[in-house]
């Protein structure tokens, strides 16, 4: 578990994690034979949906594991094979999958090279709304050669394709069960994968069952056990409640819960049943603006505001210290595209940031403390939804703004109208995050000219990024495209201040000590449940 | 009385269909943008169009509506935006949750509050009385989301008597039905005592008495019969509020009922869901006012309907 965090600023949080993870029961190493069988009763913060990536972007735990991808990611951010093998051409324009031998669904039926093209057609048809269409734009025609094979032809080079094959959402299903029980069934009471798990059943508000496949031989070379898994079944609930989350592993309900409330880590983590194991989220909270609003539109009241943040506090007061500094919508442990030199930008500085706004014609000149816009009275409207975390994040921004002479008004919304209001662009400041194991994509989705209005909120329009954007969408090499990922940060957090990342929040696992091998890792969403199993109570 | 019952039955009609305009019109005024459930943050302006194109959000409310009858009175009341499960099958496997706990909690009430205020009616003014009526405005006066959290505290993570959250067995109703019961339990007691005072204090109790019957046959036979009827019509009055607490004692306790369908589907914006459960739990209240009435008139002879 060691380096977790690579967190520069971190340090001290770096060390609270490692410690607890050196909690881990005594015997949980090597020589500890696992044990096949037993329930891991899982605890959801967060509640299942239907399991079927055309048909919705928040994909459950279980899908993971229910369904396999062509290739993995390694912990070290490096791409693996998975279902398939691949090679590319020098030109980077050919791609090659060729199938490991011998993988069947769970219906019975063997994993062909019809399945990967089907797939391909499906994500890249123009009339679904696929969530992630956008992600397979380079793909050109996808063939198969021969029972296992399936070329890709690309129209340029796309280093990243590797990204968007990997995550669960371009997980391979059976198109002859997809087509017989169509998009709407699939994924809700039947599916047919080839993962690890099968589903057994669902009863949303209830539980979601999934069980061991028993056939499973075609494991990652990133896991240590290459068959079958050792738990019998995974039961996953949803509780909606913090407080009753926590209370479900306390009473014993649970086997593992995920993201209990940060209020009540700390008296988990003194509990002799219980291990918790903290890693960052590939996540960030921020705050960011309308380009086109004024005076927001001028990058130097946006510089401002950058040098008006305090992140500690917010850490230490708000997230009870679950949480890492962001200086940069990439989180530090994307090491290969994280940009250090973002920490220092922006330093803490009231001065500086007064002097800005001063330079921008920001000035108090009626001495009430607060600047006035234009000669009048100045109370930018900043949107928040109602979720705790991030209205009290705007109230401490709000009173850190305070300190530099911007009075800003809190504005609490449902997100139906916050969505509908950063749409039309009717808005000035809002506190935003986002949870997605690609922060480069990301950055693509949030400063993209092309991307206004949907994803591209902030509405920036900066000719060089959108040119660093283009090169780093065809860039021919993972470290050719994370090069441009840099120099995109450099401009993005080092001049632009479209965005101001706050923090990194940290997911949050506790289980009870009869747990072992559960080890999630800091750059995927989702833990991996092949080397999990139960000891003996 | 059976005219009445079937005149009341064809009256509720208009009812639920006012009912479900409502709650369809409520839906409505939300800016519903389903795109970000189905397409996700990062689509394209052309996906979310043809999200909304293929969940008909693109026409007009009443087609909306006209649409929607048309397809609940084929029997088909559309899918869960987020699960994607038939939202008939969800109503099917959370209601008989909902009716368990909710039958088990007004069960529990009656059971405990009736003999409790009978009692208190009888020793008035005693250290029994005030006990019995203390315990009544505590139960009154304790919210039952912080009700629950203490009993969890208590018996689950304390003691670990019982499980904290889930269904499946007889233990798993205890919390809950506790929790949800208490308040009602109160209210019943503190009715039962008032109005067995009220009744105590007629002619014909004083003619049974001369009649030389025991005072716990008058009480509990002729007295408490004609006390009851209150106490049945606070049923009435009260099932809305019974609704409304199961909604809260479903989410802390986890309990895979129709209230917790209600709040994952506001926090999910499912609102086919949300849409669903409303109209059936308006028209639940108005099903279960109409069997109070009725329950009046089996309560009392003298009340001819």
């Amino acid at each position: 578990m060691a380096g977790l965090v690579t967190g520069r600023r971190g340090l001290l949080t770096t060390a609270a994690i490692i410690g607890a993870a050196s909690a881990l029961p005594r015997g949980a190493g090597a020589q500890e034979q696992p044990v096949r069988g037993g329930v891991l009763r899982y605890g959801l913060a967060a509640e299942p949906r239907r399991m079927n990536q055309l048909n919705t972007t928040w994909m459950t735990d279980a899908t993971q594991h229910m369904y396999d991808r062509l290739l993995t990611r390694a912990p070290d951010g490096s791409y693996v094979p998975h279902l398939a093998t691949w090679t590319t051409s020098p030109d980077g324009l050919v791609w090659t999958f060729k199938l490991k031998p011998g993988i069947k669904f769970h219906s019975g039926e063997p994993l062909t090279s019809a399945a990967v093209k089907w797939w391909f057609e499906q994500a890249r048809d123009p009339k679904g709304f696929y969530g992630f269409k956008g992600s397979y734009q380079s793909v050109d025609s996808v063939e198969t050669t021969d029972e296992l094979t399936t070329v890709v032809k690309l129209k340029q080079p796309d280093a990243n394709l590797a990204f968007i094959l990997y995550t669960v959402y371009s997980s391979i299903h059976n198109p002859k069960t997809y087509e017989r029980v169509g998009k709407d069934a699939y994924g809700v009471n039947i599916e047919d994968g080839t993962g690890a798990f099968k589903l057994k059943e669902w009863t949303p508000g209830d539980k979601l069952v999934i069980e061991r496949n028993n056939d499973y031989a075609w494991a990652p070379p990133i896991v240590k056990n290459q068959g079958a898994a050792w738990l019998d079944q995974i039961v996953y609930r949803y509780i909606a409640d913090g407080a009753a989350l926590t209370a479900a592993i306390e009473a014993g309900d649970m086997d593992i819960i995920v993201q209990p409330n940060p209020a009540d880590v700390d008296r988990l983590k003194t509990n002799p049943g219980l291990v918790v194991l903290q890693k960052p989220m590939p996540a960030a909270r921020t705050i960011y603006f309308n380009t086109e609003a004024k005076p927001w539109n001028d990058v130097r009241v946006r510089q401002a505001m950058a040098h008006a943040i305090q992140r500690k506090p917010i850490i230490d007061r708000l997230l009870f210290g679950q949480g890492l500094a962001a200086y940069s919508v990439v989180p530090p442990t994307f090491k290969d595209m994280y940009l250090p030199d973002c920490e220092k930008f922006f330093p803490y500085d009231i001065a500086k940031a007064k002097a800005l706004l001063a330079e921008a014609g920001l000035k108090d000149s009626d001495g009430d403390g607060f600047v006035e816009y234009e000669g009048k009275a100045w109370e930018p409207e900043m949107l928040v939804t109602s979720i705790s975390e991030l209205t009290q994040l705007a109230q401490v921004v709000q009173a850190q703004a305070a300190r530099i002479g911007i009075k800003i008004k809190i504005v609490q919304l449902d997100v139906e109208s916050i969505n509908a209001r950063t749409l039309a662009g009717n808005f000035g400041v809002l506190t935003g995050f986002y949870l997605w194991d690609g922060p480069d994509t990301i950055i693509d989705w949030w400063v993209h000219s092309g991307n206004i209005p949907a994803t591209n909120r902030a509405r920036l329009r900066d000719a060089r990024i959108d040119d660093l954007i283009g090169k780093m969408r065809s860039a021919p090499t993972l470290p050719a495209r994370y090069g441009y990922v840099k120099d995109i940060q450099r401009i993005m957090h080092g001049e632009l201040n479209t965005i101001i990342p706050v923090y990194h929040p940290l997911d949050t696992y506790v289980f009870t000590k009869r747990v072992r091998g559960y080890e999630p890792n800091p750059m995927t969403l989702y833990p991996r449940m092949h080397d999990v199993w139960l000891a003996k109570a | 009385m059976l005219r009445y019952a079937l005149r009341r039955l064809v009256l509720l009609l208009p009812m639920a269909f006012i009912i479900s305009f409502v709650v369809f019109a409520a839906m409505r005024m939300i800016p519903i943008d389903p795109a970000e459930l189905v397409v996700g943050p990062y689509a394209s302006m052309e996906q979310r169009e043809a999200a909304r194109k293929e969940l008909g959000l693109d026409k007009s409310v009443p087609a909306q509506y006209a649409i929607y009858l048309g397809r609940v009175f084929s029997g088909d009341l559309g899918r869960s935006l987020k699960s994607g499960k038939p939202i008939g099958e969800l109503i099917g496997a959370t209601l008989p949750n909902s009716l368990l706990l909710g039958g088990v909690a007004l069960g529990l009430a009656y059971l405990i509050a009736i003999p409790l205020g009978v009692l208190a009616a009888m020793k008035q003014n005693t250290a029994v009385d005030q006990g019995a009526m203390a315990f009544a405005l505590l139960g009154i006066s304790i919210p039952n989301f912080w009700l629950g959290l203490l009993l969890v505290l208590f018996f689950a993570v304390n003691l670990h008597w019982l499980p904290a959250t889930g269904s499946g067995t007889a233990a798993h109703l205890v919390l809950p039905s506790v929790t949800l019961g208490l308040q009602f339990t109160a209210i019943v007691a503190r009715m039962t005592r008032s109005s067995i005072l009220e009744v105590l204090r007629q002619d014909f109790i004083r003619a049974l008495y001369a009649k030389g019957l025991h005072r716990t046959r008058v009480v509990y036979v002729h007295a408490l019969k004609n006390a009851i009827i209150p106490v049945i019509s606070l049923l009435g009055l009260h099932l809305g509020s019974l609704v409304g607490g199961s909604v809260i004692v479903e989410t802390i306790f986890a309990w895979p009922g129709m209230g917790l369908l209600l709040v994952n589907g506001i926090t999910g914006r499912d609102y086919p869901v949300v849409q669903a459960v409303l109209t059936l739990l308006g028209c639940a209240v108005l099903v279960a006012n109409l069997a109070a009435d009725l329950l009046y008139a089996v309560a009392d002879r003298r009340i001819k309907l």
